[in-house]
């Protein structure tokens, strides 16, 4: 059975899904918001910070209504060992007031809350055909002889709208049937684990019950202020690749801990342990102490960025958020909330002139979106920092770097009894000793100049912008196709291998590669 | 409500994934695990990745995984971790699975 429906279907109801749907509502365009948790909100998850005001465009102040935990006044960036921490905190108390920076918050409040405002705003301005469904799981596409989307499915049955737009998160099960994703990405994504890898990032998040007043004490906080902590989890064993999290919300504190899957591919650590020893660390329990652990959650961060991005229109379709590895992950920044509300509205907006315009869906007009998307700060940014992988992926700054730094302070601060050396001793000596100055200096450079040349190129009079988007779509073809041929070289030696093993194979010694250690390693690594 | 666990005192993954509610799709498995793959498999990573000790392998042979939705937050991290096709991964009907009251 077919029915069809007027207006947008918007697949997820989560930062980017809710913006559209308002922005449409707003431009008077009927819209249908689908999730799949019920109620809305509940299977959202994200370390907490919304930075920036993008909402403004269709809620304006915001703040006043919406149900956020703290505003952010401060910015603390931590460096942590098996027994230290070196903290820097950057505070701007004027952050205090509106325009607020940014506001920690819980997803499954605002969420609900923001969906709860689409049908608000359709009932106020007398917008038809309106609908906001939750606890809906949208369970396929249908597809005409192109295979180009037409309907979606749930429950057996066949709906139509004029057009979609998919932003069902970061672990999103639409996006590999769609044109979106090219055959070789689809073949990618059932055989290779390092593309898989390559665009996600493993996240737990404990939330911890204490209360108001103790929050402002614990993180030396006015009544109003906020802190987003973010960290580098040193304490982990060598070659792991781990960022912690510790945000203030308003009774409660968010901890949480991002793993590199890939650094963390070895059989004798289990990924949750990362989040057991990271509450349990010496710096992090004056924090948490005495709280109550009220929910444990996890979730995926597409960090993916500009590099593993699908493509962003069809015919009758977008795809905006998560869902298209819109997240800014640079050490100092991490924002994917404002990022994605932004390409929710400007989905919103390129749906809204194409209705405007004769109704007319075709890919051709929805390329509006990836122009609006690079005329905005999402593909620009996302652009800019597109080598910032070189610098987030070095193991040296997981795990030699904090050791360094925890050393040099030790050295200055702890009394010997003796004489003191100087400052520059003290750091020249410790960097003599650990051997690490050549690789620092690399580091550094490399830092600096995965910065310097995007922006260069960027900034090119007249040639900037385009030269970008070339470079940036071709370093997408040549990675595409460096994995490919990966997978298929593996496929074709495990091919030999089960020949050979089949033609010598010994029944006694069934299972080949028995994990052994991985028996005694169990639970604890404290 | 679980108690912070203090240092030197690992928390047992299970209460800690007590604390997170959920709603239980009693008929329907949102994820297939052959298992039979799993016993030739190299690296069993799916239970060290494995947020919430879904997939356990046997204590007497470690080379048999136990696999259990019933705990599955819907990461999709086994379906990341697992080359060897033995995962069928698939959302939770409407309504049913994990109920995030914080998010």
């Amino acid at each position: 059975m077919v029915e069809k429906l007027p207006g947008i279907c918007i697949i997820g109801g989560g930062m980017c899904g809710s913006s559209a749907a308002l922005k449409l509502v707003r431009e008077g365009i009927p819209v249908t918001l689908i999730d799949r948790g019920s109620p809305i909100g509940s299977k959202n998850i994200s370390g907490g910070i919304l930075w920036g005001r993008e909402l403004e465009e269709v809620l304006p102040r915001f703040w006043e209504e919406m149900p956020f935990e703290r505003p952010i006044t401060s910015k603390r960036i931590s460096l942590l060992t098996d027994k230290s921490g070196f903290t820097v905190e950057f505070k701007n108390t004027e952050w205090r007031t509106p325009p607020y920076a940014g506001f920690a918050l819980l997803r499954a409040k605002v969420d609900k809350w923001l969906a709860s405002k689409v049908t608000e705003i359709a009932a106020a301005q007398n917008v038809p055909d309106v609908n906001v469904i939750e606890g809906v799981l949208v369970e396929g596409f249908t597809k005409d002889h192109n295979g180009h989307i037409t309907g979606i499915l749930q429950g057996g049955e066949e709906l139509q709208f004029d057009a979609y737009l998919l932003c069902d998160g970061a672990n999103s099960r639409l996006l590999e049937d769609t044109p979106l994703v090219s055959d070789t990405q689809r073949a990618l994504k059932k055989g290779s684990r390092k593309y898989k890898m390559a665009h996600q990032e493993w996240g737990a998040k404990v939330i911890i019950q204490l209360d108001e007043k103790t929050v402002e004490d614990r993180f030396n906080l006015m009544p109003g202020d906020g802190v987003a902590n973010e960290m580098v989890l040193g304490f982990l064993p060598k070659g792991i690749r781990a960022g912690g999290f510790m945000y203030s919300n308003k009774d409660t504190v968010s901890l949480g801990v991002m793993l590199a899957m890939e650094s963390a591919w070895r059989r004798e650590f289990f990924f949750r342990d990362a989040m057991d020893m990271y509450v349990r660390h010496p710096y992090i329990q004056p924090f948490v102490r005495g709280g109550e652990e009220v929910e444990y959650a996890t979730h995926w961060a597409p960090i993916g960025g500009i590099n593993w991005m699908p493509r962003l229109y069809d015919d009758r379709l977008l795809v905006g958020g998560d869902t298209a590895q819109m997240l800014l992950s640079t050490g100092l920044n991490i924002e994917g909330m404002n990022y994605a509300i932004k390409s929710g509205l400007l989905a919103g907006a390129t749906f809204a002139d194409a209705w405007r315009g004769g109704k007319n869906f075709s890919a051709a007009a929805l390329a509006a979106y990836e122009r609006r998307l690079w005329n905005s700060f999402v593909l620009q940014d996302l652009a800019q920092f597109r080598n910032i992988d070189h610098i987030t992926s070095n193991p040296r700054l997981f795990y030699d770097y904090p050791r360094l730094i925890e050393s040099i302070f030790t050295k200055i601060v702890w009394p010997t009894g003796m004489p003191k050396k100087t400052f520059g001793e003290n750091i020249g000596l410790t960097l003599l000793g650990s051997g690490l100055a050549p690789q620092l200096i690399g580091d550094g450079a490399k830092a600096a100049l995965s910065e310097l040349i995007p922006a260069i190129i960027a900034r090119t009079p007249f040639l900037g912008p385009a030269l970008t988007k070339e470079l940036v779509g071709r370093r997408r073809e040549k990675a595409l196709k460096r994995l490919y041929h990966e997978m298929r070289r593996e496929e074709a030696q495990r091919a030999m291998r089960e020949v050979e093993e089949k033609s010598s194979e010994a029944p006694s010694q069934s299972p080949t590669h028995a994990p052994a250690r991985a028996a005694e390693s169990g639970g604890g690594h404290a | 409500m679980t108690p912070v666990p203090i240092r030197g005192q690992p928390v047992e993954i299970m209460e800690r994934v007590g604390e997170t509610t959920f709603n239980i799709d009693q008929n329907k498995p949102h994820i297939i695990v052959d298992t039979n793959i799993c016993k030739r498999c190299p690296h069993q990573m799916c239970q060290y990745g494995c947020p919430t000790q879904c997939y356990k392998a046997d204590e007497k042979d470690r080379q048999v995984m136990h696999f259990n939705y019933e705990g599955c937050v819907e990461c999709g991290t086994c379906d990341v971790l697992c080359d060897q096709s033995a995962v069928t991964w698939t959302m939770p009907r409407g309504g049913f699975g994990v109920v995030y009251k914080f998010g």
